[in-house]
C-alpha cells in the first residue's frame, strides 16, 4: 500500500512539475531580449519618461554621432577638457555613459557606469562621476538633425588616466 | 496492489512519452546548429540588435555552445552600442572558441572602440604567435598596418614607423605600391612629425596625396604643419587653405558608422592653424 502511495505521489508530482514547467516557459519565464540591444534599463530620468518614451529612436544602430554634436566632436572635446577639473582626481578606468536626447537637444534619461580598464565595475572618487555627467550631458553640446519629433541614442566612453581624460569614445 | 503499480508505471511512461523529450546526439545538434546558422545568415530581415536576431543566435548556441561564428555574432551589437561589459564577456568567449580568427578582431576593437593601445598590441602580437609565418588581416587590413595605428596612438613613434614601413614594403613587393592604403603613408608622415623627424615627412605626404588623388585635408594639414615648422609661412597657408577646401568637399579621413579615426583631423584644427599663420602674435 505504501508503495502505491509513493508511486501515486511520484506520478502526481511529475505531472504537476511537467505542466508547471510548460506554463512557466510560456508565461512566466523572463524574456532575455525583450527590447533591442542598447535599450537603457537602469536609468536616471531627467524628464518625464512618459513624455518621450513612445517616440522613435534615431541612432540606435551605433550612436547618433557625429551629427548629434553641436558643431563637432572637436568642439565637444575642447569644451569638456576646458571645464573638467582633472587636477582634483587620480582615477583610472572608463566612465561609460548611455543616454537619450529629445528633439530639443535635451538629455532626458541616462545610465552611467564606472569601469576598470578590464570593464569590471568600480567606484571612482567622490564628485568625479557627477562632474563628468553634468559636463557631458549639457544641452549646449547636442543638436538634433531631423525635423521629426524623435529621440536620439548616444553613448560616450571616457578613458581616464590618473584623473585625466585621455580618450573620448566614439 | 500489482494492478495499481502497473497502472502507475504505465501512466508515468505515458506522461514521459507525451513530453516529447528528444535527446539528439552531439553530431545531430551540431548539424542542426549549422543549418540554423545558414538560416540566420539568410534571414536578411533580422536587424542586428533585434530580439529576433539575438534569440536566433541563442538558439544556435543552445544546440552547439561551441559555434564560434555565433559566439562572435553575439557581441557585435554590444560593441556598436557602447556596452563594454557585455562586449568583453562575449568576445572573450569567441576568442576562446577560435583564437586564431578572432583575437586580431578583438585587438581591432580595443584599438578603435576603447583606445586601449597596449591591449590592442598584445592581441595583434598574439596573432603572430598563433599563425606563424602568416600575416593576419583582421577586418581586412594587415595586422602590421593595425600595429602601426596602435603604436601611433600609444605615442611609440619608432615602432609605429617600423610597422607601417614593414607593411608598405610587403604589400609593395607582393602586389605593387598602389595596393597600399594611402592612410599608411599619411600616418607614417604623422608619426615622423610627432617624432620630430620633419625631413622624412614630405616623401610620405607626397605618396599619400598621390594615392588620394590630391584630395585629402589631413595630408594637407600635416604639409602645412611641416612648412610652418620650416618657417615657410606662405607655403603653409597655401596648404591649409587647400586643406579646408578638401575638408568641406568631404575629402578627409574618417570611419563609416562613426567611430573617430586615430589622429582624425577636424576642420576647426585647420581653421585654427590658418588663423595662427595669418596672425601669429594674436595666437601666442
Amino acid at each position: 500500500m505504501k508503495k502505491t502511495y509513493f508511486l501515486f505521489s511520484l506520478l502526481i508530482s511529475f505531472t504537476l512539475g511537467f505542466f508547471w514547467s510548460r506554463y512557466y516557459d510560456q508565461n512566466l519565464k523572463k524574456d532575455k531580449y525583450p527590447y533591442r540591444i542598447g535599450y537603457i534599463y537602469n536609468y536616471t530620468a531627467l524628464d518625464s519618461v512618459e513624455k518621450h518614451a513612445d517616440k522613435s529612436l534615431e541612432g540606435y544602430f551605433s550612436s547618433s554621432a557625429p551629427n548629434i554634436y553641436k558643431g563637432s566632436k572637436y568642439q565637444f572635446k575642447q569644451n569638456l577638457l576646458e571645464n573638467y577639473r582633472a587636477e582634483k582626481y587620480n582615477d583610472n578606468g572608463y566612465l561609460n555613459l548611455r543616454f537619450y536626447i529629445s528633439n530639443t537637444g535635451k538629455v532626458w534619461l541616462y545610465q552611467v557606469k564606472e569601469l576598470t580598464y578590464d570593464f569590471e565595475s568600480t567606484t571612482f572618487s567622490n564628485g568625479l562621476v557627477e562632474e563628468l555627467v553634468d559636463l557631458c550631458l549639457k544641452q549646449d553640446h547636442w543638436e538634433t538633425y531631423d525635423e521629426k519629433d524623435l529621440n536620439y541614442y548616444m553613448h560616450l566612453t571616457l578613458r581616464l588616466e590618473n584623473g585625466q581624460i585621455t580618450e573620448i569614445i566614439p | 496492489m500489482d494492478k495499481s503499480l502497473k497502472l502507475s508505471l504505465s501512466l508515468i511512461l505515458l506522461t514521459l512519452l507525451s513530453c516529447d523529450i528528444d535527446y539528439p546526439s552531439k553530431e545531430e545538434r551540431e548539424s542542426k546548429a549549422a543549418f540554423k546558422w545558414q538560416e540566420f545568415l539568410d534571414a536578411k530581415g533580422y536587424h542586428q540588435d533585434s530580439p529576433q536576431n539575438m534569440k536566433a543566435i541563442e538558439e544556435i548556441l543552445r544546440l552547439d555552445p561551441q559555434h564560434c561564428d555565433a559566439l562572435r555574432e553575439r557581441y557585435i551589437p554590444y560593441l556598436k552600442r557602447g556596452m563594454p561589459q557585455e562586449w568583453k564577456k562575449y568576445i572573450d568567449q569567441a576568442v576562446a572558441c577560435d583564437s586564431s580568427t578572432w583575437i586580431g578582431w578583438r585587438g581591432h576593437h580595443y584599438l578603435y572602440f576603447y583606445r586601449d593601445y597596449q591591449k590592442a598590441i598584445a592581441d595583434f602580437d598574439a596573432t603572430d604567435r598563433l599563425t606563424p609565418n602568416h600575416i593576419d588581416a583582421p577586418r581586412g587590413h594587415s595586422v602590421d598596418f593595425w600595429r602601426g595605428h596602435a603604436y601611433l596612438g600609444a605615442k611609440n613613434y619608432e615602432k609605429s614607423i617600423y610597422y607601417y614601413q614593414k607593411h608598405i614594403a610587403k604589400v609593395s613587393k607582393e602586389f605593387g605600391e598602389d595596393w597600399v592604403e594611402p592612410e599608411a603613408f599619411l600616418n607614417l608622415a604623422i608619426a615622423h612629425y610627432e617624432n620630430n623627424c620633419l625631413d622624412s615627412m614630405p616623401h610620405y605626404l607626397d605618396k599619400a596625396l598621390y594615392y588620394y588623388q590630391n584630395k585629402n585635408a589631413d595630408s594637407k594639414y600635416y604639409y602645412a604643419l611641416y612648412e610652418q615648422e620650416k618657417g615657410n609661412k606662405e607655403k603653409a597657408l597655401a596648404w591649409v587653405d587647400q586643406g579646408i577646401e578638401d575638408f568641406y568637399a568631404g575629402y578627409f579621413k574618417r570611419r563609416p558608422n562613426y567611430n573617430e579615426e586615430i589622429k582624425q583631423v577636424y576642420v576647426e584644427q585647420l581653421i585654427e592653424l590658418e588663423k595662427s599663420l595669418k596672425n601669429p602674435v594674436a595666437n601666442q
